[in-house]
């Protein structure tokens, strides 16, 4: 196991966000994560990756327990997480920006150049690669966001909505490069709303709702779950 | 590809070729008041500099940078009158304090977002000033200190001293940005969320801008008070004529820019020099005017706004 998750809950004043979540995950897998919006998946990302102190609940990643961790030491210890919101750092070029994840690996500048060129090559970005961030479109900043995480050299990939408001084309070669992270030998666990794309590329899918574990299960499984259909499509639906 | 590396290679020696022109001056042109303006040139470009690398570079700004330049001053000031020490290593000691008071303040507002920080320095320099005026016993309070030997007795001397200051400000910042430190610096100011979420530890590296630029800030308190001979808490810890003296060096010149500084410290020195000869007390209102310019026509300053049109 990778990343175990125990008893994790987060209340914000009064907003119980995130109730008793526990899971883990295996080496190697790609764990889905679903749910209506405000279920408190990104807050579930959040805690992980040390933006969010838990209120209750512990983080073991590696058998080590990384829930008082700050993001940063986090990040060096081999999780690294997107945002929802894409932060590209606006004013520097794309290629910057991914220099910018590599460096945390190596001191070099030229050395991190290096990697960051192939990390572009890896997610077809290089043909960008001195364009200013800020003037990149909604879909070159979304794969912008998994280039920087990539450099980083994770263990874990935590990827949030990586795909929302992308085009068809856009979400193949999204659902395309995730594979290829997988393949080369990275954990995955990816929050999504693009129910195509996370059905066929999870392993495992766990589905959350109003910050509780409805249900977990293959995507198969989860497809069908009376409870799933509620959660996402109301109580009529799932009478049926 | 080729041409645009062999260009930045070589844009790299322009200020030195600069200050290496500024260093044959003297010998064509003797009058000294020619000489005095490219002092007070370079000594607001260091501090521009300063400025500029935890405020254009970090993107902490700072209203309060009086607070280090003051204490360089009073430093260097106190230790020669009471202590005896020599003005050399007042120079040195100048940076040092203006460092070392710099790391309160930065441990504590850099763990929080929000305008804590440059509220802060605004405020530990105001209260500096008023410690400065009210210990009379330490400081001779609003008597000030006045320098009857200084480190130079010519204006050369200080001429040629400032302009080696000036190349080791612009080395020391060309390396730092030019290595992993240079883009950590940015990456913060760009997004500090992104910047954490990368592995930088974002305090640290804020701490570090603080302390550089605190640092050669406070070394030009003192090169001012040897330069001047006269310094008081009004003078060093001036909000008005030091503090928003460099932010608007800085605007103007271009926030962020590597040249900003340079190009606004000569374009500020050169036209305040120029109305002071013909009314003084207007030159505050040549600021006011400046400032509702830049921000009006040229928000990212001479340099930015070129930059932009490449």
């Amino acid at each position: 196991m990778i990343l175990e998750v125990k008893g994790l809950t987060k209340n914000f004043g009064g907003l119980m966000a995130v109730k008793d979540i526990n899971f883990y995950v295996q080496r190697g897998e790609i764990l889905g994560l679903i749910g209506p919006n405000g279920a408190g998946k990104t807050t579930i990302f959040n805690m992980i990756g040390g933006f969010f102190k838990p209120t209750k609940g512990t983080v073991y990643f590696k058998g080590i327990d990384i829930t008082k961790l700050s993001p940063p030491k986090i990040c060096k210890l081999g999780i690294t997480r997107t945002f929802q919101l894409v932060k590209p750092l606006s004013q520097l070029t794309v290629l910057e920006n991914v220099m910018v994840g590599a460096f945390v690996r190596v001191k070099d500048p030229i050395e991190a150049r290096k990697r960051a060129i192939k990390i572009l090559e890896f997610t077809g970005q290089v043909d960008k690669k001195d364009m200013r961030a800020a003037n990149l479109s909604h879909g070159d900043r979304k794969k912008l966001e998994i280039s920087k995480a990539l450099a980083t050299q994770p263990e874990l990939l935590l990827l949030d909505e990586c795909m929302a408001g992308l085009n068809p084309h856009e979400v193949s070669d999204a659902i395309e490069i995730i594979k290829r992270i997988r393949e080369s030998g990275v954990t995955l666990i990816v929050i999504e709303h693009v129910m195509k794309a996370i059905m066929s590329i999870s392993d495992r899918i766990i589905v959350l709702n109003h910050g509780e574990k409805i249900m977990e299960g293959t995507p198969d499984q989860v497809a069908v779950n009376p409870e799933v259909i509620k959660a996402y499509l109301g109580e009529r639906y799932a009478r049926n | 590809m080729l041409k645009l590396e062999e260009f930045t290679q070589k844009r790299k020696l322009i200020p030195f070729i600069i200050l290496l022109m500024l260093s044959l001056i003297p010998l064509f042109i003797k009058n000294e008041y020619i000489l005095h303006l490219i002092i007070l040139i370079l000594l607001w470009s260091i501090l521009g500099i300063s400025w500029n690398l935890l405020g254009g570079y970090t993107g902490q700004v700072s209203f309060g940078h009086a607070a280090f330049f003051g204490v360089g001053a009073y430093t260097a000031c106190l230790f020669y009158v009471k202590g005896g020490i020599p003005l050399w290593l007042g120079i040195i000691a100048a940076g040092i304090s203006g460092a070392l008071i710099s790391i309160p303040i930065g441990a504590i507002c850099f763990r929080l977002r929000g305008p804590y920080f440059a509220l802060s320095v605004l405020a530990l320099a105001e209260v500096l000033r008023l410690i400065t005026l009210h210990w009379k016993s330490f400081t001779e309070g609003a008597v000030g200190i006045l320098l009857i030997e200084t480190i130079f007795s010519t204006k050369l001397g200080y001429y040629y001293f400032i302009i080696g200051i000036a190349i080791i400000t612009i080395i020391i910042m060309a390396y730092l940005l030019q290595k992993r430190t240079g883009y950590y610096f940015r990456a913060i100011r760009e997004d500090e969320d992104a910047a954490e979420a990368l592995g930088i530890f974002t305090l640290r590296y804020k701490l570090f801008a603080l302390i550089i630029s605190a640092f050669f800030t406070g070394i030009m308190g003192a090169f001012f008070a040897n330069y001047t001979n006269y310094i008081d808490p009004y003078i060093v810890f001036s909000i008005g004529d030091v503090s928003i003296a460099m932010v608007l060096i800085v605007v103007l010149g271009g926030i962020g820019t590597f040249w900003g500084p340079l190009i606004g410290a000569t374009i500020v020195v050169l036209i305040s020099e120029g109305f002071r000869s013909f009314f003084s007390t207007a030159s505050l209102l040549i600021y006011g005017v400046l400032i509702v310019l830049v921000i009006l026509f040229l928000p990212r300053g001479v340099v930015g706004s070129i930059q932009r049109k490449i």
